[in-house]
């Protein structure tokens, strides 16, 4: 069952043009300025205080936006897990059928929903209370946020509960456990690999999204990402963008191994 | 010793398909229980009734006397041992034996003397700071035994501890459970398929089928005077006939009368049918014409300490199955005995359904 050496070749093309290479000209450009020289002024620019700014509600807002979808995530994997078995199936076609549906129309109808002409605040001032201002605020990118990558959290945490075997958690009520103890000594513990990998998941996506931002934040509200891409698209400051990407990565790096601290079954469940 | 557990009427259902037909069972306290029966006999929902796993749909379970049916499964005086022992991977042996101790915030020093107590008893000395996938499944089980003792439990339940065991380890571990047993002088509730494991270690043996308990006795009751074919046949190997008894004390089998020990007295009278059933060892061989019965070998095994034999009755065309330590060789004739004492009678089973039996002990 010793695959043939040469079967690796496809995929060793696939990471060569879709991974090396494009991380290598990230790297070289960010460590370049435009007359050619090699300089660190691209990297330490993202300690200038605009973009230490957007760094800081990027990082603040990916935060929150995780520790909703967490909140949301872990009881619904748990309903799920002890819900009978004909209905688990179509309970997680329910949550992965808008996953189905692009990203952007589903990012465009939460506009739809929280414009100050829109559905919401029709609803609301037909019952009398003032137009409320939902657009362009950190909520709303937080709430898109949630919206969008609340299925990549649910999905990994549902698998690994799912996977818990029943007799463990008899054997722990057997052994005088209460339904608390029960859950924070055995369950909880067991389900760190997917609640790791959901973090993971949702984190990394939050921190580095332009997309949800743009259209939520309606450019008024500059993230990381929102900068990185002006850089590219805007300005055309190749030199510049991947600087700071560079840094993102460095960001996104240290958080995984400060998670990979709370799984003891190591980075082997990481994404 | 008194009446530690008791199930009354015991009935089970899941999704229609009934599983504890009405259990009735008394374990006393000290005493080796085996629960013994093919998959699907429910003996392993009996089990999970007892630990309060499962709620059965009627009947009650009592311990010393008090009504226990409606007590979650963390408030009972039991333990479990799990088939396939439910170690906890997130934890250090240590920390698996300490769980029961732990939840009841037992102070750390008497934690500490507890679980090394515990693993000695298993014969594992020192083995708490060892990751559970770290061990053979020989230790895993041990780890699970020392995990639902250390909190003294005074019923430990076991299913089938021993399934998962090669067989060396399974004849080891079986003398281990009966010392263990002994050292600690509390009550098993022992569950298994394996006729062997229930007659070797248990003080009862409970035989169930369909949902029903068939016959409940010492190993030596079961094995010598099985109540019904299905007892017989479950516990080793027999001849189980179809015969009619024809006189007082005489039972006709394979066309021919024999002399027995069972009569009126006993529940046969003359004229009705019955199942008989012998024991392969049993079986005498004894020069041709000599025995109460002739017949020719058809086939001969050597299994270790003794040879299996087919021999083909001349009288009707029942096929007699022999264990005798002595070789004969196949297309001899011979005859054969068997001491009235050895014919076991019973009674056939009101229907086709095992489970039509009454049984009247």
């Amino acid at each position: 069952m010793i695959a043939k050496k040469s079967y690796s070749i496809p995929f060793i093309i696939w990471i060569i043009a879709g991974t090396i290479i494009p991380l290598a000209s990230i790297a070289f450009y960010g460590f370049t300025n435009r007359e050619g020289n090699f300089t660190f002024d691209n990297v330490m620019a993202m300690f200038r205080g605009d973009h230490l700014q957007a760094l800081g509600l990027s990082l603040l807002l990916a935060f929150i936006s995780t520790v909703i979808c967490l909140l949301l995530a872990y009881p619904m994997a748990m309903i799920l897990r002890e819900s009978k078995y004909g209905k688990q199936g179509f309970l997680i076609f329910v949550i992965i059928l808008p996953m189905w549906m692009n990203f952007l129309l589903r990012t465009m109808a939460w506009q739809v929903l929280l414009e100050r002409q829109g559905v919401i605040n029709a609803l609301i001032t037909a019952i009398g209370l003032p137009r409320q201002e939902m657009m362009n605020t950190p909520g709303a990118i937080v709430l898109g946020m949630v919206y969008d990558f609340l299925p990549f959290m649910i999905l990994p945490i549902y698998n690994t509960v799912s996977k818990i075997d029943n007799h463990l958690i008899e054997a722990a009520y057997d052994l005088g456990a209460t339904k608390g103890k029960v859950y924070t000594k055995v369950i909880l513990p067991l389900s760190v690999p997917g609640i790791v990998s959901g973090i993971t998941m949702v984190f990394i996506p939050a921190l580095t999204t332009f997309v949800i931002s743009n259209m939520l934040g309606g450019g008024k509200i500059n993230l990381i990402g929102n900068i990185i891409e002006q850089e590219f698209t805007v300005n055309s400051n190749w030199y510049l963008g991947s600087g700071l990407s560079l840094v993102m990565m460095v960001f996104i790096i240290l958080s995984m191994l400060m998670l990979q601290k709370f799984d003891k079954t190591g980075g082997a469940n990481l994404i | 010793m008194g009446e530690l557990i008791r199930l009354e009427g015991i009935v089970k259902s899941f999704d229609d398909t009934v599983v504890l037909n009405g259990i009735d069972l008394s374990v006393d306290e000290n005493e080796f229980v085996t629960l013994l029966g093919p998959s699907g006999c429910g003996k392993t929902t009996t089990l999970r009734i007892i630990a309060g796993f499962e709620k059965p749909d009627e009947g009650r379970v009592y311990f010393e006397g008090k009504d226990i049916t409606d007590l979650p499964a963390n408030q009972r005086p039991v333990n479990t041992v799990f088939q396939n022992y439910a170690l906890f991977p997130h934890m250090t042996v240590g920390e698996n034996i300490a769980f029961s101790l732990r939840v009841k915030n037992r102070p750390e020093a008497e934690i500490k003397k507890k679980v090394a107590n515990a693993l000695k008893l298993v014969n594992l000395k020192g083995f708490e700071n060892r990751r559970i996938d770290q061990l053979s499944g020989g230790q895993q089980q041990r780890i699970a035994m020392a995990r639902a003792i250390v909190n003294e439990p005074r019923v430990l339940l076991l299913d089938e501890p021993l399934g998962a065991l090669d067989l060396k380890l399974r004849q080891e571990m079986e003398y281990e459970l009966v010392r263990l047993k002994k050292e600690l002088g509390i009550t098993f509730i022992y569950i298994t398929h394996d006729q062997e494991e229930a007659l070797t270690m248990s003080d009862k043996v409970v035989v169930m089928n369909e949902g029903y308990i068939q016959q409940e006795g010492t190993p030596q009751q079961i094995y010598d005077e099985p109540v019904n074919a299905f007892v017989a046949d479950f516990i080793g190997d027999s001849n189980i006939l179809s015969g009619q008894m024809v006189d007082e004390k005489v039972v006709r089998i394979d066309g021919v009368d024999y002399p027995c020990i069972d009569g009126t007295k006993e529940g046969f009278p003359p004229r009705r049918r019955v199942d008989v059933v012998i024991r392969p060892e049993d079986i005498d061989i004894v020069p041709y014409g000599e025995g109460l019965w002739n017949g020719t070998i058809v086939s001969k095994l050597f299994i270790g300490v003794h040879y299996e034999m087919l021999v083909q009755s001349e009288h009707g065309k029942v096929e007699w199955l022999l264990q005798n330590y002595d070789q004969h060789d196949v297309g001899e004739k011979i005859g054969m005995y068997v001491d009235p004492e050895n014919i076991q009678i019973m009674h056939k089973p009101k229907s086709e359904a095992e489970h039509a039996i009454e049984l009247d002990l």
